[in-house]
């Protein structure tokens, strides 16, 4: 089995967890400083989530009686990954380099797929519900692809990934 | 990583994710869990899976992707700040800044947003710069992230050779240019392609595809 050092593993995995913990708090925090009258920090916080969503209010869960940083489906999505993140552990070994098989990933798109697509084309009407439990869905089956790629990549920097070529 | 040839596939990917997202419209796809930035990253990695004769390792389609994302990064900032500068897409930000105001509650707080749209509106163009200047900075980011995102998913999409056994390894001080007579040295053909930019048969070795 392709498997590297523990502690590397334990690093990434920690670095990730903390950085989704992050994100998902800064979520909530854009409407939460709205409410508390930090107008400045949310319309940054909005305005930096408005590069990845489309933040429509109507699609958007609510806190603090404002929409968050981000819609339903990216809030799912980032939910799941978090949700992932923590099974992973239990599921896989950390220093595990490679991917699971690639059609649970692609099996884990297609409920999002066709919830978005049928709500564009007008087949049926999604809700916040499909749209969250989708997400979250493959939120958590992106966490069992992107921890072992981190692992790799680590392994890789640390093995001289920014050494230039002996031979140039 | 350093065996690879990953420099073509991180610039292209790059150039594409940071071109599409920063065409006003065409960009907007990004709000869609910045698809650009996932094209961009998973066509790096397609690439570099292409190129390389083993099978990539999810670590280096990361890396690809990040570079791919720091390009984009680049490329988006080039094209954005002329369009920031020229106030390009003011009405974007307009419209922004008034559902802001239609979210709050608070009348003294509205009062102080449209005070904020005004003052926005008679800015100069360095004023407009700092402004918008964090905004694009967190966006770098984010490009970079979501890149990488984009060159993992992509090894675990394209790369098919996973399974298969690696190369043979050869022993250290194994001689390079084993077996002694290969590549094999045809004689030179008469009548061949003749001018001094032809390939193939005049040189020797094989015959060029």
């Amino acid at each position: 089995m392709n498997i590297t050092g523990r502690r590397n593993a334990m690093i990434v995995y920690a670095v990730l967890m903390a950085l989704s913990i992050l994100w998902a708090s800064l979520i909530l925090a854009a409407p939460w400083l709205t409410a508390e009258g930090h107008f400045l920090a949310s319309a940054v916080i909005y305005r930096g989530f408005s590069a990845v969503c489309h933040q429509a209010p109507e699609r958007s869960f609510y806190f603090h009686g404002r929409p968050m940083g981000v819609c339903s489906r990216c809030a799912g999505i980032y939910a799941g990954f978090i949700i992932g993140l923590l099974l992973y552990p239990f599921v896989r070994d950390l220093r595990e380099e490679r991917f699971p098989p690639r059609w649970i990933l692609i099996g884990a798109a297609v409920p999002t797929t066709i919830d978005f697509a049928g709500g564009v084309v007008g087949l049926f009407a999604n809700s916040f519900l499909s749209r969250a439990l989708t997400g979250v869905l493959f939120g958590a089956v992106a966490a069992f692809y992107v921890t072992p790629g981190l692992v790799s990549a680590l392994k890789d920097f640390i093995a001289g990934f920014a050494k230039p070529k002996a031979d140039c | 990583m350093n065996e690879l040839d990953w420099k073509q596939p991180a610039l292209i990917g790059g150039v594409i994710a940071g071109v599409l997202s920063g065409i006003p419209g065409i960009g907007l796809a990004n709000c869609c869990f910045c698809a650009w930035l996932l094209v961009g990253g998973a066509i790096a990695a397609k690439m570099l899976i292409n190129r390389t004769p083993r099978p990539i390792k999810s670590g280096e389609g990361a890396q690809v992707g990040a570079m791919a994302g720091l390009i984009a990064a680049g490329v988006y900032l080039a094209l954005s700040l002329p369009l920031i500068i020229f106030a390009v897409g003011e009405r974007f930000q307009q419209a922004f800044m008034d559902q802001m105001v239609a979210w709050s509650n608070n009348p003294d707080l509205q009062e102080m947003m449209r005070k904020a749209i005004e003052q926005s509106a008679s800015q100069t163009p360095a004023q407009r710069l700092v402004t918008q200047l964090p905004v694009l900075i967190v966006s770098a980011v984010l490009f970079v992230g979501f890149s990488t995102l984009g060159g993992l998913l992509g090894v675990a999409l394209f790369e098919k050779r996973r399974d298969q056994p690696p190369p043979p390894q050869y022993p250290p001080g194994y001689p390079p240019n084993y077996p002694p007579n290969y590549p094999p040295q045809y004689p030179p053909q008469s009548g061949g392609s003749g001018g001094s930019g032809g390939s193939g048969g005049d040189q020797g070795g094989w015959p060029q595809g």
